[in-house]
């Protein structure tokens, strides 16, 4: 397994400095596995845990209570070199790439970033690769000197994917990648996800509320509500079969 | 313009609101004006949801504001009219505007939070337009608010007036928008858009909600969308824009059933399905043209699969089934 998460749990603690609330579980008790290769799905709506789940992975919010393994490592256990090493093979792209774009770089400079970070490309061979990475999500080479504002959404989210895949990352986290693009935007970077994907061989983990990107993509499913995995299982048969009320009206919301 | 007349939307009942003709464009200084839309042609009948759908860029909000005369600065109706209730809407001087705009049509906008007042509290702006439009008093108009927000299921309505819109749910805030545009009981909601940013459960909430008020008060809805399959299950009659024209327009049943334009046909493949999905999903190649951009003949030529030398020449909107149009030669 790449990911196994056991019994997780995180609570944000509610009101101010001086008062104090009960909090709010953002994930309870969750437990989930990812394999090499497989594409997970995370639905759910507002509020239901996902993008903390996410972000927890990521190791960008740190968790009260149970383990995560990736590659075997325990995360929250990592010394310097092993999280600088995971921060390589675990990439995200978010809703809104251009929040994570500076703005005074080049696209092609923040892409190139990613190989100066790794060393494994000589210096002179870099603007080759930046090239060839926007070539393979389907760029003109020549965007590499665009700035991220003179591109389009749909650009830019491309643009956010190939800088993600320039560190060789194993594992893809997606949080709601498409859900800013128009419907045939959107179709163009979903079936670019999945040619890479087959190409590329990384796993990957989409975080979403709209279930058709998730059926599309996806081999098998969590749904999340109140930070709690009330339903998991191979996606067809989820969608087709929903065992929990929940589930149910999410189906039958997305009919 | 397009060469031939458009053919005039036949329906069975009697137009609410008839749009004929309607150009919009967008002034430039020192360069020739850019079209937003052209030749937009569409009716809503009373007591029907009409859905209009089309990506960003293609005009469709756009045509909705200039029904309410709330077209940004330097972007002007040019052309056609607009028959609401025996007047032409275009015609009418910005004093007439403001007493058909809240009270006779009234607009749900898109983004809930940007569009309510965040240092006024929810029960004042439910009530303004009973405040501007009418001589009610406040008490009176005090009892109205709670009703309208009970009627869109806010719960603990008498309480929550009080409430600020931070307090409110993106849910609920956008409930209060409805509320809002109801309070005059106006024939004809201009809703655009008003779910894109919410959760799919409280997005069907309020399509039922839709739903119930053309049940209950024959209330006739033109619903503004990016997404197929929220209108192919709330609209009765569809008119898919491009590029700012209407390319396609007929009941829902035909508009699913039998897309006859490439473009129509190219979004219903492109968009995910529950179950069944193809491999890969189809892909429109090229991107949606910029209103400047000029284009020789049909708008959809240079990304459509299908095109042929006679597409060099602008197609006019043609009855391809009896309520069924399209501007395609191929249709």
């Amino acid at each position: 397994m790449l990911v196994q998460a056991r019994s997780l749990r995180k609570t944000f603690r509610a009101g101010g400095l001086f008062r104090r609330g009960a909090g709010v579980l953002a994930l309870d008790d969750v437990s989930f596995s990812l394999a090499e290769g497989e594409a997970l799905g995370v639905v759910g709506e507002s509020g239901s845990g996902k993008s903390t789940l996410l972000r927890t992975i990521l190791k960008l919010t740190p968790y009260d209570a149970g383990s995560i393994t990736f590659d075997g490592a325990e995360i929250a256990a990592m010394d310097r070199v092993a999280l600088r090493r995971f921060r390589q093979r675990v990439q995200p792209v978010f809703q809104n790439p251009y929040s994570t774009f500076n703005p005074r770089f080049s696209v092609g400079a923040s892409i190139a970033l990613g190989f100066e970070l790794l060393g494994n490309v000589e210096k002179a061979d870099i603007p080759g690769e930046v090239a060839r990475l926007l070539d393979d999500v389907g760029l003109d080479p020549d965007l590499a000197r665009a700035l991220p504002h003179q591109l389009s959404g749909g650009q830019r989210q491309r643009a956010a994917i190939a800088r993600a895949l320039a560190v060789k990352p194993d594992l893809l986290l997606l949080d709601e990648p498409t859900s800013a693009l128009d419907v045939s935007v959107q179709a163009q970077v979903l079936n670019l996800f999945k040619d890479l994907q087959r190409r590329y061989g990384f796993s990957l983990m989409l975080v979403t509320h709209d279930l058709p990107v998730v059926t599309f993509m996806c081999d098998n499913l969590l749904v999340m509500k109140s930070g709690a995995i009330v339903e998991r299982g191979e996606t067809g048969t989820v969608v087709r079969d929903p065992e929990s009320d929940y589930t149910r009206k999410l189906v039958s919301s997305a009919l | 313009m397009t060469e031939g007349k458009t053919p005039v939307d036949r329906g069975s009942g009697k137009a609410l609101l008839a749009v004929e003709g309607l150009g919009i464009e967008l002034e430039r200084r020192a360069l020739p004006p850019v079209a937003i839309a052209r030749d937009v042609s569409l009716r809503v009948e009373e007591g029907e949801i009409v859905g209009l759908i089309g990506e960003s860029g293609s005009g469709k909000t756009m045509t909705a504001k200039s029904l309410i005369g709330l077209l940004p600065e330097r972007i002007h109706v040019v052309a056609g009219r607009a028959m609401f209730r025996a007047r032409d809407l275009f015609a009418l001087t910005p004093p007439q505007m403001r007493a058909v705009r809240g009270a006779e049509i009234a607009l749900i906008p898109q983004d809930a939070l940007h569009a309510l007042n965040p240092v006024q509290v929810i029960g004042r702006q439910v009530g303004e337009p009973v405040e501007v439009h009418t001589r009610r008093g406040a008490g009176d108009i005090r009892n109205l608010v709670v009703r309208l927000l009970e009627r869109v299921r806010i719960p603990d309505a008498q309480a929550r007036t009080g409430d600020y819109p931070h307090q409110f749910s993106g849910g609920m805030q956008q409930r209060a928008l409805t509320a809002m545009a109801l309070s005059m009981e106006p024939p004809l909601i201009l809703a655009d858009e008003p779910t894109t940013a919410l959760d799919v459960t409280i997005q069907a909430e309020i399509i039922a909600l839709i739903r119930d008020l053309r049940a209950q008060t024959g209330t006739s809805f033109l619903f503004i969308s990016h997404d197929l399959g929220l209108v192919s299950s709330l609209c009765d009659r569809i008119y898919v824009m491009y590029a700012g024209e209407i390319v396609e327009s007929g009941t829902r049943n035909e508009i699913f059933g039998r897309p006859h334009h490439p473009y129509t046909r190219a979004l219903m493949g492109a968009a995910p399905r529950l179950l069944g999905n193809p491999e890969r999903l189809s892909t429109i190649p090229g991107r949606i043209p910029q209103p400047s951009e000029e284009i020789a003949g049909c708008r959809f030529r240079d990304r459509c699969p299908l095109a042929e030398s006679r597409c060099a020449t602008p197609p006019a909107l043609r009855e391809v089934a009896e309520g069924h149009t399209a501007r395609c030669w191929l249709a």
